[in-house]
């Protein structure tokens, strides 16, 4: 047995932060609710004050953040240094620290935190169930089906976000034509899901059990969710997928509001329920999946963020939805920090930290429930 | 392979006709009540069989002549009747047990928190089990089954308590919406905290992920005996509330204007809940599968009506852990497959055929 | 059926066959529904009048037989131009939680929000007038599941009315309202069918209350139509009989001179009528 201690400093700053954001989330319920109205032309959108503020808040955090995140590390860079390296001076000793290794890390991380929140705030808006993630549709899972196996019986690791991206899609398409009978349903849906989940999870026991140890934990590793050795290939991924799936789900937004309200009087609004449903639940997959083949499955963030998120802000609106994906950001990017430096210069898996830090969060979210759902 | 696919057929397709039977005495027949109970000698038949098949199978090749004799006319000098007798009787008896704690656990559980995805280990008693056993393993090397059961029980207890306790902030005392998400927190350190400790020793791992795979062969039955009476006497209390969650299932206001005490029922399911799923993680280690999934096809065969969906717990439980045991034991001869891997690659296209095909009632 | 030469149905139901993936609650039933005028449906309960409704708004898809709205079948027109012709109020409403009476009302925009026109002045206009006429000014901001049955009721109705189309279809609008509300709604629909032409299609449950508003009365029992016309016309204490299986006396309502419908008690020596 070994024993290992946390960083007493880290350990300081931790606690700072999660009062501060505590006091934050809190405070935050009391910003005016204000409403703009915005109309130029045949332009025109309905903006809520708060939302706007919360969103610029949470894009500070990240800025700030990412900032920590170039200076602090085995190697402590001086605050100047590190963003002239970052931004404009490649000719000094700081280069590959910074932008080989920890700036592709910060922007892996906002993105893919991005992607995770804003596709928990789709299905937990989808299925009214506190414990709604995108896992329910076997993103989580398939992914490391596939990943295990590639891992355990030693493939190429290449080919692991390829193939962690063809396992989360395949299952989540298979969940859903599982699931169909004269449309899905939402408690169909996550009948299903249970099952094949637990398939998925059986085959991924039996392959920790039936293989060498040194493989398993190495896929063990992978499944706890990390960014290390993430590159700018991810980071570009990761854009690349946000930049489709964002708009996507910002147009799709207004129908899944209308969804919350069953499926009658859905149609009597107009909505096309099963397909709009369809279309909703494949950009949900799609951004989970995404995330989940860069940097693991982090269920976590996905399952947390957005019922945060709606502890501030109760509507459903495209403004909403970008501030959870921006406290999503924030989120990851502050784990993974934490991962690197809570028991420095052991490092942990990002994955293990957002549920250790997460889970005090949820007491905000149980202080709020004074009556039933 | 011939005789694990036999085997596979008999306990899949039987569960299915007595649920077949159930359903369609419901719709022609006599009251609901008469159909029910005309199910139950079917499923009862079902567990009957597969008690006979998990004592006549698995590595070594029994006949069903010695099976017999094992138990009614014990020889002593027979090895194969030890082998029945010293390590089957005692197994399948871990199975019943386990079988239908984790099933009438689940149920329960989903009665008071109202949600189809909660499980036994929302109340975070399989991860408070696993987390005390592998810090019992990064710490102490304990590597007993004896000791993990202490362990387990323990580590299960304490997290549910903390549960149980954490859904006690903010006003209104343990609501279901509170108990799940207070579940989610501990679920979820608890969890991190295992991972990390999994992850940052290769030793504790190795050794760890056996047990976390679920398995009922005869791990520490001797300590486990004093276990027994506390999780019969739960399984029969457990039944029996079935009208109380009935009630409860009303909604907070009119269960609470029928006169009954909802936070003392609630506290009653929780004790239950914790003696019947912990002293199963104590006996087979984490399976999530049974406590999950079973109730949602009792449900899905039987209707919403918790004293009978609690009582066919009791015995289909039992009979989807066993056959798991039984297929794990033949699949890979001669060595076994642990009853977690199993029971969900069993269990799940059962679960998933009945979703498709059965009306669902709603939790 | 009357068809009056005058005034074309734009919305009909031919041959319709209406089920619950059982066996049929309406039959082969063919009727038209007046333009511009207010259509009352009434009926003992389960005789398939809510069934009838929803075939009507689509929301129920027929078995057999077809819905024409326009001339068109509307199956086959696209769901978003139907909701901005025809718009419903369920009986059965849920809400999401927590939701805001603005925000749920402003929902009833959506069929006439284009992508990047989300909050146009007809928008506004609509949602602050259909917040004018029921009342609920001051309760804006209040979370929909904090009101009373009766001001929750008057929310969706809200948010019906924000949607503003030519034909609103009701289920048991006044359900949960007191009598003041219940004539404030009432009278508000009369005067949109009379003013704006809009056609008007509702189950009541008080037959007094349908004979008064309805200008084209339906009696339905057991999924068929048993009688339908103008109220003066066909409320009799025989239709009473036939339709509810009430004795009744009918009388002319000394304030509106519609019929007035007054039932004998039951003949049950134990009943007593207080």
């Amino acid at each position: 047995m070994s024993f290992i201690v946390p960083s007493a400093m880290t350990s300081l700053y931790v606690f700072f932060g999660l009062i501060t954001s505590t006091f934050l989330l809190v405070g935050a319920r009391r910003l005016d609710g204000k409403e703009i109205v915005f109309r130029h032309g045949i332009v025109s959108s309905l903006l809520q004050q708060r939302i706007v503020i919360l969103s610029a808040g949470a894009a500070i955090g990240i800025l700030v953040l990412g900032f920590i995140g170039l200076i602090v590390g085995d190697y402590p860079i001086p605050a100047w240094k590190a963003i002239a390296t970052a931004f404009w001076d490649r000719n000094n000793e700081y280069d590959f620290v910074i932008n080989s290794l920890r700036f592709p890390r910060i922007t892996v991380a906002v993105l893919a935190g991005i992607c995770f929140a804003t596709s928990g705030a789709i299905f937990q808006s989808l299925i009214n169930n506190p414990l709604v993630s995108p896992d329910i549709i076997g993103v989580n899972n398939g992914a490391a089906v596939c990943a295990v196996i590639l891992l355990a019986t030693g493939g190429t690791v290449a080919y692991l976000p390829l193939a962690a991206f063809i396992g989360a899609v395949l299952a989540s398409a298979i969940v859903y034509v599982l699931s169909w009978k004269r449309g899905v349903s939402g408690s169909r849906l996550v009948l299903v899901g249970i099952g094949f989940n637990a398939l998925l999870g059986s085959v991924i026991t039996f392959i920790q059990v039936r293989y060498p140890i040194e493989r398993v934990m190495a896929a063990a590793r992978w499944q706890a969710g990390s960014l290390f050795g993430s590159s700018w290939e991810d980071a570009r991924t990761l854009a690349i997928g946000l930049a489709i799936l964002l708009p996507a789900a910002f147009t799709l937004v207004n129908r899944l509001r209308l969804l919350q309200f069953g499926d009658e009087t859905s149609v009597a609004l107009g909505l096309s329920v099963e397909r709009d449903r369809f279309a909703l639940l494949t950009v949900g997959a799609s951004l989970a999946a995404i995330a989940v083949a860069v940097i693991g499955p982090l269920g976590f963030v996905a399952l947390l963020v957005p019922q945060i998120a709606r502890t501030v802000v109760s509507t459903l609106t495209a403004g909403s939805l970008l501030f959870t994906g921006l406290l999503g950001g924030v989120f990851l990017l502050a784990s993974d920090i934490i991962a690197q430096r809570l028991f420095a210069p052991v490092t942990l898996p990002a994955g293990i930290v957002t549920a250790a830090i997460g889970a005090p969060y949820f007491l905000l979210i149980l202080v709020r429930y004074n009556r039933e759902t | 392979m011939i005789t694990a696919s036999v085997v596979l057929l008999a306990v899949t397709s039987a569960p299915i006709m007595a649920g077949v039977v159930a359903k369609k005495r419901r719709t022609h027949i006599g009251p609901i009540i008469g159909s029910h109970l005309i199910g139950l000698p079917c499923a009862l038949f079902v567990m009957a069989v597969v008690v006979f098949l998990s004592l006549r199978y698995g590595s070594l090749q029994v006949s069903w002549l010695t099976a017999w004799e094992a138990i009614f006319d014990y020889d002593s000098s027979d090895q194969k009747q030890i082998v029945v007798r010293e390590l089957r009787v005692p197994r399948m008896f871990l199975g019943l047990a386990a079988g239908s704690s984790l099933a009438v656990a689940g149920a329960l559980v989903q009665g008071v928190t109202r949600n189809p995805l909660a499980g036994p280990g929302i109340l975070g008693i399989n991860q408070g089990a696993a987390f005390a056993v592998v810090t019992a393993i990064f710490v102490a090397d304990i590597v007993t089954p004896a000791g993990y059961v202490w362990f387990a029980f323990i580590g299960a207890t304490v997290a549910a308590v903390l549960v149980y306790t954490v859904a006690h902030f903010g006003s209104g005392g343990p609501t279901p919406i509170k108990l799940v998400l207070s579940g989610v927190i501990v679920m979820a350190l608890l969890g991190s905290w295992t991972s990390a400790l999994l992850l940052l020793d290769l030793e504790t791992f190795d050794e760890a992920r056996f047990w976390l795979a679920g398995s009922i062969s005869g791990r520490g039955t001797e300590e486990l005996r004093f276990l027994f009476p506390f999780v019969i006497v739960a399984l029969i209390v457990g039944v029996l509330m079935g009208k109380q969650v009935n009630v409860l299932n009303l909604g907070e206001d009119m269960a609470a204007s029928m006169g009954q005490r909802t936070n003392q029922v609630r506290i009653l399911a929780g004790l239950i809940v914790i003696v019947l799923s912990g002293s199963a993680v104590a006996i087979a280690g984490p399976i999530a599968f049974i406590g999950l999934a079973v109730p949602h096809m009792v449900r899905s065969l039987v209707g919403p009506d918790y004293r009978w969906i609690l009582l066919y717990c009791v015995i289909l439980g039992p009979c989807l852990l066993l056959g798991s045991d039984i297929v794990g034991r033949l699949i890979v001869r001669p060595t076994e497959l642990q009853v977690g891997i199993v029971t969900a690659a069993v269990g799940a296209p059962f679960l998933i055929y009945l979703v498709r095909f059965t009306k669902i009632s709603e939790i | 059926m009357k068809h009056d030469s005058n005034s074309l149905s734009q919305l009909s139901g031919i041959e319709l066959r209406l089920s619950y993936q059982g066996p049929p609650v309406i039959e082969g039933l063919t009727i038209d529904l007046p333009i511009g005028q207010i259509t009352v449906i009434v009926g003992p309960n389960g005789c398939g009048k809510s069934t009838l409704l929803r075939a009507f708004a689509r929301v129920l898809i027929p078995d057999d037989g077809k819905v024409i709205l326009h001339g068109e079948q509307i199956r086959n027109m696209p769901t978003r131009d139907v909701a901005r012709e025809l718009g419903l109020l369920p009986q059965n409403q849920r809400s999401p939680d927590s939701i805001v009476v603005k925000d749920l009302i402003r929902r009833g925009r959506y069929p006439h929000q284009r992508l990047f026109d989300q909050w146009s002045k007809k928008d506004q206009d609509a949602v602050n007038k259909a917040l004018e006429i029921t009342g609920l000014e001051n309760f804006s901001e209040r979370p929909v599941d904090e009101l009373s049955g009766g001001q929750r009721q008057r929310v969706w109705i809200a948010m019906v009315l924000a949607q503003d189309t030519p034909i609103m279809l009701l289920d048991e609008p006044t359900t949960h309202l007191d009598m003041a509300h219940q004539i404030e709604i009432l009278e508000l629909l009369n005067k949109l069918s009379a003013e704006e032409k809009r056609t008007v299609v509702m189950v009541l449950h008080d037959i007094n209350l349908a004979a008064r508003y309805a200008a084209n009365l339906v009696a339905m029992r057991d999924g068929s139509v048993i009688c339908s016309g103008c109220p003066n016309e066909i409320v009799t204490s025989e239709m009473v009989q036939s339709v509810f299986n009430v004795q009744a006396v009918v009388i002319s309502d000394p304030v509106t001179d519609s019929p007035l419908v007054i039932p004998h008690p039951r003949q049950k020596p134990s009943t007593q009528i207080g």
